[in-house]
């Protein structure tokens, strides 16, 4: 059977969960407090057209249930054991992500440009922090500085992976309470105003939490 | 994206417990990024099945790879056959 996502909490009725990729119905395996939303089906193709209904899924779930963590695509177990067995030892790291992404969505922003050369380190400080200092700038990114300060109030959680593939510069998600979503993209919009020249900025979203369902 | 469609999603943001989630701007650099890079992977007995191939069984963890990731990771195998081939020949 084919896992889309997991969740901690029963739909009102279970026909609201849909169908899947393959029209058949969803249906939920219980494990512990955790509920395996699975299609009847064991194979998947790597098609776009199979990664986006893959997406609007997973979307609709997110719509839903308010704590939903999807799964990679591609993930097939056999049968309700396998999936239970799968589920059963991770339980208290699910706990946290379900907390963690609870009455949320996610925001993508890619970032690109010019990257800006970062100063170099105080020649007053001694070789092994100078490296130490060295190695954080090559992971900061200061041209998002002043859009990080702006959004940060309304952002639950946030991750940044920096590019190397110029003119890329950064993937940025931002984790952000559905109650704060006109709060958050208010300030997005004001962040822009603060952006260095050369520096652009794609968002979309809102997303379910694919970036933040890590268990930890 | 138009701006027009980022403000209607915006407008429809106002009632966030019912339309969220809805009039996203999806794009499916996003889709690939968000679906094969992203969400929870599960170790454990897993069978993978992609693209009608016999179902591949995995023992110690499910991870699937978007195509970038792989590619840039090959260069790297490369050379650590290199090195430890006393002929210095490159592997294939």
């Amino acid at each position: 059977m084919y896992v889309y996502a997991l969740t901690d909490q029963r739909p009102p009725r279970q026909e609201l969960l849909g169908t899947g990729m393959r029209r058949k119905p969803l249906s939920l395996i219980r494990a512990g407090k955790t509920y395996a939303v699975v299609e009847l089906r064991d194979e998947c193709e790597v098609t776009a057209a199979a990664l986006v209904a893959h997406d609007r899924v997973v979307r609709r779930l997110s719509r839903l249930l308010p704590a939903v963590l999807p799964l990679r695509f591609g993930t097939v177990a056999e049968g309700t054991d396998a999936v239970k067995a799968l589920i059963a030892p991770v339980g208290p790291s699910l706990e946290r992500a379900f907390e963690r992404v609870r009455g949320a969505v996610q925001f993508t922003l890619r970032v690109s440009g010019l990257p800006t050369s970062p100063p170099p380190p105080d020649p007053r400080l001694g070789p092994g922090t100078r490296w130490l200092a060295t190695q954080a700038a090559r992971h900061a990114i200061p041209e998002l500085a002043s859009f990080l300060d702006t959004t940060r109030p309304f952002a639950r959680a946030l991750r940044i992976e920096r590019r190397d593939d110029a003119p890329g510069l950064a993937n940025v998600y931002q984790l952000v309470a559905r109650h704060d979503v006109r709060r958050w993209r208010a300030a997005f919009r004001r962040s822009l105003r603060e952006l260095p020249s050369g520096v652009h900025v794609t968002m979309t979203g809102p997303w379910p939490a694919w970036s933040f369902a890590e268990l930890t | 994206m138009s701006s027009r469609r980022r403000k209607r999603g915006l407008e429809r943001a106002g009632s966030p417990a019912k339309g969220v989630l809805e009039g996203v701007d999806a794009t499916l650099l996003d889709i690939v990024d968000h679906v094969l890079t992203k969400g929870i992977v599960l170790s454990g007995d897993v069978v993978l099945g992609v693209a009608d191939v016999e179902l591949v069984y995995l023992r110690l963890s499910a991870v699937l790879c978007a195509f970038d990731r792989v590619a840039r990771s090959t260069p790297t195998v490369r050379r650590r056959n290199a090195a430890v081939d006393p002929a210095g020949r490159r592997a294939p």
